[in-house]
Formats: structure tokens, sequence, C-alpha cells
């Protein structure tokens, strides 16, 4: 056994000591062997010591309500093991899933069976997705599809023997979905629902609208009725739909707009963390920007906003913009806080 | 007379322990980012308290002992620390400390990542786990819940306690990062 393994099977016999002290009723003998077990090593004190760290921490969680109950109402489902998150940049998500590598054997084949078990078993409920400001993730579903997920975004996942259904609450997201054609891949936000067999596509929100761009394959996008619109629902249901190099935007109210014809690796770019730029104002970039990061760039000044930028700049790098911008037009740049950075004409020149 | 004062003192002890009054839940609270070495440090002592530590009152109360033993290391680091390492071992000095802005935001992000975690465990574990802290459930409670077995609902926890650790510890990661790396790269 290396240090790791050790260190996994002594923070097992922790956690379990740590269950067995909590029940009222331990006799003296189970107190006796655990002392003993303590003093058998320094590991075992300081996994000890770490798993009560943990009960602490869970102990005194503010954001239980932000855990999503298991939803036993909803039918058993054919796949998962849940979908199983495979960060390409922030090493961190797999951890404590390879950790099981190192299990001992014993204890990883229990685990095995409780995932076989759940798998067939258990009525899964969903699974929420979020990230975080400036954070970029890739994620595997276990359908195969990956998504590409951008900063400040939500998704909840839920897999069906009938679908497999994608709920955008907030931000973007890149799709390429597994091809199955059994099961439609349907993407959904509050007023677009994206549906694909087997493609790739983006869905985005941006302020008040949601554009979806499709890279290949074909996606239907229908604008679900609300209650909000007794008239719209009336009308029968409008299906778009949308092939390679194709994107339309979709408004939180009325009509979606026509389809327009696009460079959808440009387009989609933000979900590899670049922004490319071609002839657009310096406000659209800005707003790119301000999406991407917690630093907000505001522009003072409307002729510098509406000047056109042909450039590419990673997504989490504002200061090389700000650098670009101050190489290209005579501006001041005012930093008010740690946050937010204003840019503002210097004078007419 | 005398073991009777000391054996209500403990029990004194032991019941604010379970409330988390104790010096012990300041010194789990304010370590939200405790790395791996520091734990390991603080354990070695109290490892060696232990061996020389024979009281048939540590094996009344041993989790009781132990906690104490581990604050009191903690503590006494602290005072040595600020003299030797004023900057090496700040989380030491934190224990003396009541509360400060830079400790409450290292609570938010040490949550924030809980968070995370929590929903990153396999489902039934998360939903055991929610069941048990969020709703205050028995193991028992928990099993007929999820028509399960207290037994899976035993292990659930076990594993969850285990992978949350590493969420945590960011030495652990590293070490079980480095280790993983080294199974699966090239040899």
């Amino acid at each position: 056994m290396d240090q790791s393994e050790r260190r996994e099977h002594a923070a097992q016999e922790a956690a379990e000591w740590m269950l067995r002290l909590q029940d009222q009723n331990t006799t003296r003998a189970q107190r006796a062997e655990y002392v003993r077990w303590l003093r058998e090593s320094p590991l075992h004190v300081a996994e000890m010591l770490r798993i009560t760290h943990v009960h602490s921490a869970l102990a005194h969680f503010p954001y239980w309500n932000e855990i999503a109950p298991l939803d036993v109402s909803f039918p058993p489902v054919s796949t998962l093991e849940l979908p199983r998150a495979t960060n390409r940049r922030g090493a961190d998500m797999s951890k404590p899933r390879r950790s099981a590598w190192f299990w001992p054997a014993g204890v990883t084949a229990v685990f095995v069976v409780v995932s076989l078990v759940l798998t067939y078993m258990a009525h899964l409920g969903p699974q929420t997705i979020r990230t975080g400001a400036g954070e970029r993730r890739e994620v595997t579903l276990v359908d195969g599809s990956v998504v590409r997920i951008s900063p400040k975004t939500t998704l909840l996942v839920r897999f069906t023997e009938q679908e497999r259904w994608v709920r955008l609450s907030r931000g973007d997201a890149v799709f390429r979905v597994a091809k199955d054609r059994v099961k439609p891949f349907l993407v959904e936000t509050d007023h677009a629902r994206v549906r694909a067999v087997g493609t790739q596509f983006g869905v985005e929100y941006q302020g008040n609208v949601v554009i979806v761009t499709v890279e290949e394959g074909r996606v239907a996008v229908t604008q679900p009725a609300t209650g909000l619109a007794p008239l719209a629902q009336a009308l029968p249901q409008i299906e778009v739909s949308l092939g390679a190099d194709q994107q339309i935007v979709v408004p939180q109210a009325g009509p979606m707009g026509s389809i327009r014809k696009v460079d959808s690796r440009r387009e989609l770019s933000w979900a590899d963390g670049r922004l490319v730029f071609e002839q657009d104002p310096v406000a659209e970039v800005v707003q790119r920007f301000n999406r991407f990061n917690r630093v907000q760039i505001q522009i003072r000044d409307p002729k510098l906003a509406a000047r056109p930028v042909s450039a590419v700049f990673d997504a989490s790098d504002p200061e090389a913009f700000i650098a670009f911008l101050e190489s290209v037009a005579n501006v001041r740049v005012t930093r008010s806080s740690s946050d937010v950075i204003v840019i503002t004409s210097e004078g007419p020149t | 007379m005398r073991t009777r004062a000391s054996n209500e003192r403990l029990t004194d002890w032991f019941a604010r322990l379970r409330h988390w009054r104790s010096p012990l839940r300041k010194f789990l609270s304010t370590h939200w980012s405790l790395n791996a070495s520091d734990f390991d440090d603080v354990a070695q002592e109290v490892f060696l308290r232990l061996l020389r530590y024979d009281n048939s009152e540590l094996i009344e109360h041993p989790q009781a002992y132990l906690f104490r033993m581990a604050s009191n290391v903690a503590g006494e680091w602290a005072l040595r620390s600020r003299h030797r390492h004023p900057h090496d071992a700040r989380w030491l000095v934190d224990l003396c400390a009541t509360s400060d802005p830079e400790r409450e935001v290292a609570r938010q992000t040490a949550n924030e990542q809980l968070r995370r975690a929590i929903e990153k465990l396999p489902p039934r574990q998360r939903e055991v786990v929610r069941l048990h802290f969020a709703e205050g459930l028995t193991r028992a409670q928990v099993a007929e819940r999820l028509k399960t077995s207290e037994r899976v609902v035993k292990r659930d926890l076990i594993n969850a306690y285990s992978s949350l650790r590493t969420v945590l510890d960011a030495e652990i990661a590293d070490e079980l990062n480095l280790q993983t790396g080294k199974a699966y790269g090239p040899e």
C-alpha cells in the first residue's frame, strides 16, 4: 500500500468510527477498540480529525436548500451512473471519483455494487451543473454527449427512457449530442425549446433573448407556450428547423427572428474560451467580456462603443482587450474599484 | 472527590462539544482551508499524547479527549508559532481571533466548494447526506425513507465523508491527483 491508499483506508475506518461513536449506546469494549485504533497510527488520528472536519462542515452547511432532493416520483431511468463530469481545465472535479481506484478492493467492490444497484434500481433525480464566474467546464453526459459550459451557467440534466432532457436556466452551453434516434435530446430555456437527435449546437442567453446556433446536423426550435400570452397559445406552435451554420434569435415574447447564416465556429468560439470578433462594435466586445468575467468593463463614450473591432481574445483576459483599446484609441482607463473598469475618451482627437 | 469533579467537568465539556460550542468547534470551523500537513502535524502530536495518556476516562469519552487534545495542540502551537513562524502558521494564530471578514470569505469559499462537491456525489449518497444533515433524520429513518437497508445508508455516509474530505483538503486532493497521474500516465 502506498501513502495515498493507506490514507484512503484510514479515512474509511475513521468515517466508520465516526458513525459508530455517534450512536448513543457504544459499549466500553467498542470505545476501547476505538482508542486502540487511534493509537495505532498518527494517520488514523489525522484522518479522524479530517472526517470530523467534514462532519462539522456538513452540520453547518448553509446551502442545503440548493441541493435538490432525490425525485422519487420520477420514473426509473435506464441509463446512469449520473452524468459524471470530466473537467478538462480545472482538475478538481474528478478527484473524489478517482480516489475510488485506490480504495481497498473490498470497499471498491461494495461501492461498485452500490453503483450498480443505483444504476438499475434507484429513482434518480435531475443533476444540476453550475459554473461560477470565470469557470468553464466540459462535461460528458452518460449518453456520450458532451456539453461545454460557459461561466455563470446553470444546467439541469435529466435523462429518462423517453428523452434526454436538459434545462438551461442561465448562461451558455454548446452541446455535442451523441446520436440516438429513439431518445431525442431536448434543451429547454425559458422561452425556447431545442430538439436534436445527433448534432452540435450552442444555446446562449444574451439578456432577454436566447440564441441558438447550429454547427452541424439539424435541430428544431420551438417557443414553449407561456401562460402570459393566451393569444400565442391559440396560435399553432411554430417549429423552426435549423441546419449547419444557421442561427436564430428567440425573444422572451413575440415571434422568433428569421434564420441567419453565420460562421458557427466563430459564433460558438466562446465555448473554447476564445472570443473572436470581426468588425464587431466595441460595445458588443465589452458585453461579451463582461459575461465571462467578474471584472466589468464600462464604455462611457458612444463613439468608441460603436467602433468596429476585429481580433481574437482570450475570454478570461479582459486586460488584453483594454491594452488593445489603449493601443488603437486615445482612451482613459479608470479603475473605480477592483471589479469595475471605466473607459472614457481622452477628449476629442 | 477530585475524580468526580473532573468527571463533571468532562461531562460538561462533552455536553458543550455536542452543541459545537467547544474549542474544537472553533478549531474546526475556523480552519476551512487547513491543509494536509497542518492536520498531519497536529495529528502527530496528538498521537504521541494518546500513547502517553492512560486513563480510563479516555475510554469513556474518547472523542472528547481526542478533540480536546487536538485543540490544545493547536492552541499551544499558535502561541509558539507567533514567535517562530509568524507567517507560516497563520491558521493557528487564527484560533485566538473570534471573527474577521477574511475568514468569513474563506468560509464562503469553502461552503461553495462543499456545495459543488455535494452535488457531485452519486445521487443516493447525496440524498442520504441531505436527509441526514439537512432534515436531521437518523440513519434508520433515512433507510426507511429511501426504502433501503441501514447498512447501505451507513456505507453511503462513509463513502460520502471520505470523498468530501478530499474537497476540504487541497493537499490530499493533490496527492490523489499525483497518484492518479502516475497510475494513468506512461510509465
